[in-house]
């Protein structure tokens, strides 16, 4: 599936909300987070890259859950690519889309209410990090 | 049932009923139907439901007490039930 960013045919109101639904699940948000930390043509493997900290870790279940939802969804916003044998993605057309509202919630993370960050380890990480 | 493992659930009982492994199924739900709105339907307290719709060349009917039919056989909790 071919997307060609500089011929979009949905509007910029669509995109924000196909963002802010990929941002709606906490392995669609990891998957992303973990490509932002590797260059961009790579390839990274699956399920790993959609483990968070928090995840009870049972391989065949979320390899299942990203192969029939996850995964799919993240295409269609043009997000990633991903490959079936050997289980891995990497980023997609659009990826920059994601990518700026990480660095800014990256950026921005003290300025962050509380209840936003624990419990996240992610966050609680980077928050402790920046003070 | 445990919303985010609907989906997981539904793709184990079909792969089942065909013999195969989950990891082996040759179609992808998310092109049969949302598998959010599975997922939304999964997290449902207290609610009574059912669901029917077709996966490929299944039948799949599901209900609110994680009760899955493939083509009319019974599966809960990744086996059998009854035929």
């Amino acid at each position: 599936m071919a997307i060609d960013p500089s011929s979009s045919e949905e509007s910029a109101i669509d995109r924000w909300d196909r963002l802010h639904e990929i941002l709606a699940s906490q392995e669609r948000r990891m998957i992303i987070y973990s490509l932002m930390d590797v260059p961009k043509e790579r390839r990274i493997p699956l399920p790993d890259a959609a483990m968070t900290p928090e995840s009870s870790w049972d391989q065949q279940r979320t390899s299942t859950r990203l192969r029939h939802h996850h995964l799919p969804k993240l295409v269609d916003a043009g997000y990633i690519r991903w490959e079936s044998d050997p289980f891995c993605v990497q980023r997609g057309p659009r990826f920059a889309e994601v990518e700026t509202m990480f660095d800014l919630i990256h950026d921005s993370i003290s300025q962050f209410p509380k209840s936003l960050i624990t419990g996240c380890e992610i966050y609680e990480k980077l928050y402790h990090d920046d003070r | 049932m445990t919303g985010d493992d609907i989906v997981f659930d539904v793709i184990n009982a079909i792969a089942e009923s065909d013999g195969i492994e989950p990891s082996e199924v040759d179609f992808n739900l998310s092109d049969h139907i949302n598998p959010e709105a599975l997922e939304k339907l999964g997290e449902v307290q207290g609610g009574v439901w059912e669901l029917a719709f077709r996966v490929s060349d299944h039948h799949v009917r599901l209900n609110h007490d994680g009760t899955i039919f493939i083509d009319g056989r019974r599966y809960e909790a990744d086996s059998v039930v009854q035929e």
